[in-house]
């Protein structure tokens, strides 16, 4: 009897969703202020294989958010980037991000799906060859009074037309989060997850654990540290691929006119055989500073520096790079 | 044991037989305050052994800690200053200084907050009445006081978590009018007082995906009636 009043209430809140989701527009609906921002940008980018390339980046970013009824949201984000390298051949690079999500929370409850598609023509600054990633995640959260558990499940879709690593990938994340203050929580996250490469026809599993921390010095520093360790067990070839990262974020705004983020990164991948015990290994380490200044909320003065390299007994997979970037966006 | 200080020595050994006046007049002071003081005073006496401070400047703070007893004020109040002083190798006048200037702004608090009922409540409260001396410190108006207080009249436990955010927020750029509507709407939520803090960081988040801080505000007021913590906030005003 329990069981069927358990199932009955679970079926109305799955009814409650959709009703939600499809009649969305029928509801009160409340539209925050979208932010419209467009950006030019000047940037030098140094590599250990390449001499320095000057290049001008443009963006564009599009960010709403609507409410329906008090307890319904729906958001849309969008951003593209183009850069143009005179002095590396000319090349063009572009990638663009949409992303739609809808928020349902009840009494200590909250569902979220998300649904995006990000991409690039004619690559990306970062060397990514032109791709076409379609990504989806469905998540329930349980909110506590200092705990939150959640359930994801999230996957995408990586389509490559000029390369060969398309894969599809399909996961299932378990959170245990803590904010026992304001000054600190910390939480635990414990994902599952396939991947097919389709033209390969490879079947990797993966799974990971990730513990972070963070919370607020003072008023105006915000900082985060996450440390995680995985593990990529290709099901052909019986070699597999542990990682450990490491990453630290800070954020400062002193003042309002000010914001200043910096984050560091170590991330060391080690390549094992079937039975031959460490093949190789590769660790990457970097940081990323961007720092802006606005007289008015609308104008924004701002300078990015980013430094990375890579460490291999590989020799060619040894690389460095540094950008530095400076430019000014507007708000609408 | 008592050891007599170097001047009685001095006398004594110049042939005085009568007890030096000046040092003699002294401990008895410092004794007879001591003594007829409550047991802040002998923390008082306590915190100026560990001192380096000379016997003038000892007498001097024992005598302004009586004054201020006297004017109704706790010591108590005004002792971890001294410790801090103490603790820092601070001499002795700019201690003296700033206990002085303490005192002040904690009588003019005092008759800011016993001008209305509701501030009358919090002066119970001697932790909330040197946060509201802590605000006459920093300069804030007596107009933003009395709104301060009014905001927390129902629920006084908010009064200090509320002052901290308003003088942070201020800080940051954010003008009085919306800080105080924020506040307002942050005393009647479920939102922990010792949460408020967390306001700041959605400001700063805000900031940095371009949204002005004051369109930001209405948002965080029309979602606070449902939201127990700071972190469901985040999700619903970006």
């Amino acid at each position: 009897m329990d069981l069927l009043a358990k199932m009955s209430s679970c079926r109305r809140r799955v009814f409650t969703v959709i009703f939600l989701l499809l009649f969305a527009g029928l509801l009160p609906s409340y539209g925050y202020a979208p932010t419209l921002l467009l950006g030019l940008y000047g940037q030098e980018f140094f590599s250990g294989d390449q001499t320095g390339q000057a290049g001008i980046r443009g963006s564009a970013l599009l960010s709403w958010r609507v409410l329906m009824g008090e307890s319904a949201s729906l958001s849309l984000y969008g951003r593209s980037i183009a850069e143009f390298s005179p002095l590396r051949s000319g090349q063009f690079y572009d990638s663009h991000t949409l992303a739609l999500e809808a928020l349902v929370r009840g009494e200590g409850r909250r569902v979220s799906l998300e649904g995006g598609l990000s991409g690039s023509g004619y690559g990306t600054f970062e060397d990514q060859a032109p791709y076409l990633r379609p990504d989806w995640r469905v998540s329930f959260e349980r909110l506590g009074e200092v705990t939150l558990t959640s359930v994801a499940c999230s996957g995408y879709y990586l389509y490559e037309p000029f390369g060969s690593e398309d894969a599809l990938f399909q996961g299932l994340t378990a959170g245990l989060f803590m904010d026992p203050s304001i000054r600190l929580r910390y939480g635990m996250e414990i994902l599952a997850g396939w991947e097919y490469w389709t033209e390969q026809d490879r079947h990797d599993l993966l799974g990971s654990l990730n513990a972070s921390a963070g919370g607020l010095i003072g008023y105006f520093i915000d900082w985060g540290i996450a440390a995680e360790i995985g593990l990529r067990w290709p099901q052909n070839s019986g070699e597999r691929n542990p990682y450990f990262s490491l990453h630290t974020d800070w954020a400062w705004s002193p003042h309002r006119q000010v914001s200043l983020e910096l984050g560091a990164f170590a991330r060391d991948d080690l390549y094992l055989g079937p039975a031959t015990g460490v093949e190789s290994y590769e660790l990457s380490t970097g940081f990323d500073f961007r720092g802006d200044w606005t007289p008015n909320d609308r104008l924004y003065l701002v300078a990015e520096l980013s430094a990375a390299c890579r460490f291999a007994d590989d020799p060619p997979q040894e690389r460095w790079s540094v950008t530095a970037r400076t430019g000014v966006e507007f708000s609408f | 044991m008592w050891r007599p200080s170097l001047s009685v020595k001095r006398h004594f050994a110049a042939g005085g037989k009568r007890f030096p006046r000046p040092s003699f007049t002294s401990l008895l002071c410092t004794a007879l305050l001591v003594a007829s003081l409550p047991v802040c005073a002998q923390s008082v006496e306590s915190a100026l052994k560990r001192s380096g401070y000379s016997q003038d400047h000892k007498d001097t703070i024992i005598i302004f800690f009586a004054e201020v007893e006297e004017s109704d004020i706790p010591a108590d109040l005004l002792l971890p200053k001294l410790q801090e002083g103490i603790a820092k190798g601070i001499p002795a006048s700019r201690v003296l200084g700033a206990l002085r200037r303490e005192a002040e702004n904690l009588g003019r608090a005092r008759a800011l907050m016993l001008r209305s009922e509701e501030g009358k409540r919090l002066l119970a409260d001697p932790a909330s009445w040197a946060r509201t001396a802590n605000l006459v410190a920093v300069g804030a108006s007596r107009e933003e006081i009395e709104e301060l207080i009014a905001l927390c009249n129902r629920r006084s436990e908010c009064f200090r978590p509320a002052t901290y955010l308003y003088v942070a927020a201020l800080q940051w750029g954010l003008a009085s009018k919306p800080t105080l509507d924020l506040i307002g709407a942050l005393v009647v939520s479920s939102i922990p007082p010792d949460s408020y803090m967390g306001v700041m960081d959605l400001l700063a988040g805000g900031r940095r995906r371009r949204i002005p801080p004051e369109q930001l505000v209405p948002r965080i007021q029309r979602h606070l009636e449902h939201a127990n913590s700071i972190k469901e906030l985040e999700q619903w005003i970006y």
